[in-house]
């Protein structure tokens, strides 16, 4: 059973209520614990979104604007490299975007709380440099896009100039070699042509196209020149061959000179010191680069102290993250502690309540019942149930209890029904057993009878034996001597046809015959009082291990010649069906022999009845088999002949009873083989049919001892 | 305002052209165009605008026959003014444009030799271009096709026939200081080499320039018979008449790109008894086929323009443009390019070009250029 209960009180209510109530107070528990560990999350993300919304986005703002800063000073060399106005546009146009978004950051910034005066100082800075190198690189643009087509101008001039002056030096040369000029008037004299004005002006000429070849040089050097300091002396050198060429066309000019190279000399000089010459545009270019560089430079010093204002605030920024986060790490220390604690606190209560309450309310209550439903099961109803309480589970162990009674009412009446099933049984063995008592009460009855039957048969055929003898004897000995007489007769030489041989041999013969008569049932007398005699005779002899097969084989014979002795005409024969092993049993070989011996006589006689009656086509054969089946030795004679009816199967083992004519057969043969076969605990047994034939046979056991 | 005006002035022509040429594209499968870089202005002017005034003849006419395989024909043309620098600058615009198949109807050496590497390597051909200096005749420039025939058989048959002379042992040569008047010089030096006739002065003058006096005196100081001009129109018109001027009289032989006709127009009467090297076939000589089909399409071009033989040779290039356009079945750069370098010769009514054939021709008091045997 179980222990006492403290919760028993609790079983006054229903399951669902009781379960209901301990889960409520673990609910109430668990609810306890998570108000608790809610409140300590809350401080948590209190801190979190404390840190979310101020210190992080502060962070990452200011390294956006930091960003932005360094982005805008990678464009400006860009904006210095353009190669033209077109691409510096585009440069421009990033570069605004980009401090658009670099002035958005900032304010962004500011509007998260950080101080940004200094940012926008310099936002504002950087705008200023922005525009100033704009304005510098369009017009360097402008002035080196008009510096490269003057050079082309002056590629152009230089070979136009360079073949006029030829021209005018090759025309020069001819006139002061020949006197010609012109092909329509006549040449002129060797004074004129040789003149020194003529002459000079040829070396002029020459002195001309040498030294304008040096000044486009020098020109070309302009358009190459990096530094604006190298461009005074070229402008000297410049100015120095140009003064040679303007002296040279001092001589040149006039109406006799070549003024057509006039115009391209002062293209010249427009090209090279001219408002937009090349000296200019070089000078213009060379400087507002190094004003680009400065810009730049200011720009880059900017940015790098706006970087630097920006790393402060980020470092403070970090400090205060740091702070704060020390704060909510100690908040989630004391988070764990809160939450830990409840938790175990929750987890014994449900470890209590189970053990406590569902243990002994529930649990323990239900096996008890599987236990007790078990042991009834197995078939003991007689263990009664403790019932208290008003639940659902003190209901199932009332219910179990008033079920156990009534099967145990059950359960006694079907003992009582089976108990009077057996006694029917009983009674009916017991019918039988008086049945078969009283049968065998008869058949003992029947065998004192015939005991004492026999016992007076035999001595009444021991007190006919001897007469009978000398009956036999003298029967014998007068046929003897009515053989003798005959003979007697015969020598008397009377004739054979004689009337008195005649008679007194007819005399003779019927003598003979009736002595013989006399003997033949003097004989038949003496077979009956032998059988007779041995009837009662019990088994006589002992049992010994003896071969079957050929006591069945020898005895057999003996009988089929006893009966061809008796009926020669007789035509059965015997067939064996026997083993080629010896077949051994534990017997009497003189009882089984003459067991064997009736059989194979009957087979015979009954054979020679239907060859009587049918001679026909009509084989007469006998069939002995000896086998082991199983534990039983088997001997069986089969034969084709005449057969048995029912009535007469069925008695044929009563002594007495025979189917024969009274000189042939006694009627106890198959009675006394009955009896020697049973005497070996034995069985014989027998089949007809009539008109075809029967098997007679009996078994022994393969192994036994007769009794 | 000098090159770049001319300069703006063609790119807009150009712009018109292409659109007028737009509106009556329709009826076209397509249209093939070909551009020309040669001297359209200047000193040499005259042999641009004839080359130019051929090719466009011709490609009138093949456009009035269908055009080639249903695709129109047209030209257009880029000044160089004879100048190399200017030659580059106009092959590297043509190459640029997708759409241009091949050059054709350039003129000159220095110019030619200034942009046929570019071309080469371009893949785009460079069709019978006005000059016959020997190297553009080299198997390393597959894409070139020279119709006429090389400065050197010009320079060869005047030679031979100056040998035929009684009195023509001593030569002399002006020549231009460029890969032009060099090709001539050495083209006359070996020519010259293993005969009794000699070369006993040889003066250079400036390219685009008829400062050809000091040259006229030195070669007058050699008193040579007979003088050869490697060089344009002007520069020897210059040079014939100063030398008449001064009493200089040999014989005055040109090669065929001193442009016949404008020389003709330069010296007036005074051209008569001058002798000029042909490469193509007198353009008077109306019973050759070839001549009398250019002749129709110069008058259906434009009727009141004398013929030449510049602008005949100019059509011959047109002519040629054509026909191998039309064995080619889709046209572009690169299968032009590749036809013509498979291409040995072709037979334009009866010319077979790249042509060999050298007529020397004198000039008569007219301006017309008879055959001399």
């Amino acid at each position: 059973m179980h222990p006492a209960n403290p919760f028993k009180l609790f079983t006054r209510y229903s399951v669902g209520v009781q379960i209901g109530i301990a889960v409520f107070g673990a609910l109430v528990l668990v609810l306890a614990s998570a108000v608790v560990s809610g409140f300590s999350i809350g401080q948590i993300g209190a801190v979190q979104s404390h840190l979310l919304e101020r210190q992080l986005p502060r962070q990452r703002l200011s390294l956006q604007v930091s960003r932005q800063a360094s982005e805008l000073v990678s464009l400006l060399p860009r904006i210095t490299g353009a190669q033209d106005l077109v691409y510096l546009s585009v440069y421009l146009n990033e570069y605004e975007q980009v401090r658009k978004q670099f002035v958005q950051a900032i304010e962004r910034l500011g509007a998260a709380g950080e101080p940004v005066e200094v940012l926008n100082l310099a936002a504002g800075d950087l705008a200023g440099y922005a525009n100033e190198l704009a304005d510098l690189s369009k017009h360097r643009l402008r002035a080196q896009r008009a510096l490269l087509t003057a050079q082309d101008e002056l590629v152009a001039l230089e070979l136009l100039l360079d073949q006029k002056l030829t021209q005018a030096v090759d025309d020069q040369l001819f006139f002061v070699m020949t006197g010609m000029r012109t092909l329509d008037k006549p040449a002129l004299g060797e004074r004129e042509r040789h003149s020194v004005a003529e002459l000079e002006r040829l070396h002029q000429l020459s002195e001309v196209q040498s030294h304008i070849n040096g000044v486009f040089a020098v020109l070309a050097a302009v358009g190459v020149a990096t530094d604006p300091a190298h461009l005074q002396p070229l402008r000297e050198r410049y100015l120095a061959g140009m003064s040679r060429v303007n002296q040279g066309g001092m001589f040149t000019h006039g109406p006799r000179g070549v003024d057509a190279v006039w115009p391209e000399i002062g293209q010249l000089e427009q090209l090279a010191v001219g408002h937009d010459g090349v000296f200019a545009l070089a000078d213009t270019i060379l400087r507002n680069q190094i004003s680009e560089s400065d810009v730049v430079d200011k720009s880059r010093a900017a940015v790098r102290a706006l970087v630097d204002n920006i790393d402060q605030i980020i470092v403070d920024n970090t400090a205060q993250a740091q702070v704060a986060m020390a704060q909510a790490s100690g908040s989630i220390s004391a988070g764990y502690v809160v939450v830990g604690s409840f938790a175990a606190l929750c987890f014994l209560g449900a470890l209590a309540y189970g053990w406590f309450y569902v243990r002994n309310i529930l649990t323990q209550r239900l096996i008890y019942i599987s236990s007790a439903m078990h042991t009834m099961a197995e078939g003991d109803l007689t263990q009664s149930l403790e019932v208290y309480g008003r639940d659902e589970i003190s209901r199932m162990a009332k219910s179990l209890e008033v079920f156990r009674r009534q099967a145990l009412a059950a359960q006694r009446l079907n003992l009582v029904e089976k108990l009077a099933e057996e006694l029917e049984q009983k009674n009916n063995r017991l019918r039988d057993t008086v049945g078969q008592l009283n049968r065998a009460q008869e058949q003992i009855v029947l065998r004192e009878k015939l005991a004492a039957l026999g016992e007076l048969t035999a001595g009444v055929a021991h007190e006919i034996k001897n007469p009978l003898n000398f009956v036999n004897n003298f029967s014998d000995s007068s046929i003897d001597l009515c053989g003798e007489l005959l003979e007697v007769v015969g020598e008397l030489e009377l004739s054979e046809t004689s009337d008195e041989y005649l008679e007194i041999k007819e005399i003779l013969d019927m003598l003979r015959s009736n002595m013989e008569k006399i003997s033949g049932h003097g004989q038949r007398a003496n077979r009956i009082v032998n059988s007779m005699l041995s009837l009662g005779r019990t088994a006589e002899g002992e049992a010994s291990t003896t071969e079957l097969v050929a006591l069945v084989r020898e005895h057999a014979a003996l009988a089929w010649h006893s009966v061809r002795a008796a009926f020669p005409d007789f035509t059965g024969e015997v067939v064996y069906d026997v083993p080629q092993d010896p077949v051994v049993a534990n017997v009497v070989a003189h009882d089984i022999s003459r067991v064997v011996l009736n059989l194979v006589t009957n087979a015979c006689h009954a054979c020679w009845e239907r060859q009587k009656s049918h001679p026909g086509d009509y084989q007469p054969q006998i069939r002995v088999s000896v086998a082991q089946v199983e534990d039983w030795l088997e001997v069986r004679v089969e034969d084709n002949g005449v057969g048995m009816r029912e009535f007469v199967r069925e008695q044929i083992f009563n002594p007495f009873f025979t189917t024969k004519d009274t000189d042939v057969g006694t009627g106890l043969g198959l009675s006394i083989s009955f009896d020697l076969v049973q005497s070996h605990k034995g069985e014989m047994f027998v089949e007809s049919t009539y008109g075809r034939g029967s098997t007679f046979g009996f078994k022994l056991p393969a192994n036994g001892q007769p009794g | 305002m000098g090159r770049l005006g001319q300069r703006i002035k063609l790119t807009v022509l150009g712009v018109v052209s292409a659109l007028a040429g737009l509106s009556s594209l329709s009826a076209w499968a397509g249209e093939l165009l070909f551009a020309q870089s040669a001297p359209l202005s200047g000193n040499a002017g005259q042999l641009g605008e004839q080359m130019r005034l051929g090719v466009r003849a011709a490609f009138q006419e093949v456009n009035r026959n269908g055009g080639v395989n249903g695709h129109r024909l047209r030209l257009i043309s880029l000044d160089d003014a004879y100048e190399p620098q200017q030659a580059i600058s106009n092959a590297e615009t043509f190459v640029g444009q997708d759409d241009v198949i091949a050059m054709i109807g350039g003129v000159g050496t220095p110019t030619s030799m200034a942009i046929v590497d570019l071309l080469a390597s371009a893949k785009m051909a460079y069709l019978a271009p006005m000059t016959g200096a020997g190297g553009l005749r080299d198997k390393k420039y597959p894409g070139v096709f020279n119709v006429r025939a090389s400065y050197h058989a010009e320079v060869q048959q005047i030679v031979q026939w100056i040998a035929t002379q009684k009195n023509g042992a001593r030569l002399g040569i002006l020549y231009q200081d460029d890969s032009y008047g060099q090709s001539g010089l050495t083209s006359l030096r070996q020519e010259l080499a293993g005969r009794r006739e000699l070369l006993v002065a040889a003066a250079p003058y400036m390219r685009n320039t008829t400062a050809v006096k000091g040259a006229l005196l030195t070669l007058r100081d050699a008193a040579p018979d007979s003088v050869l001009i490697v060089g344009t129109y002007r520069a020897a018109a210059a040079l014939i008449r100063w030398s008449r001027k001064i009493g200089f009289t040999p014989r005055f032989f040109n090669l065929s790109f001193v442009g016949s006709e404008a020389l003709a127009a330069e010296l007036g009467a005074a051209v008569q008894g001058i002798y000029v090297a042909q490469v193509m076939p007198s353009p008077s000589q109306q019973e050759q086929a070839l001549v009398a089909r250019y002749r129709r399409a110069l008058i259906d071009f434009d009727g009141g323009v004398r013929p030449t033989y510049i602008s005949l040779e100019g059509y011959v290039a047109g002519r040629v443009a054509a026909a191998l356009a039309g064995q080619i079945d889709k046209v572009t750069r690169q299968s032009f390019y590749a036809a013509i370098a498979a291409l040995p010769s072709l037979e334009i009514d009866g010319l077979r070009v790249p042509s060999n054939q050298v007529f020397l021709t004198m000039a008569q008091a007219d301006g017309a250029f008879e055959p001399v045997n």
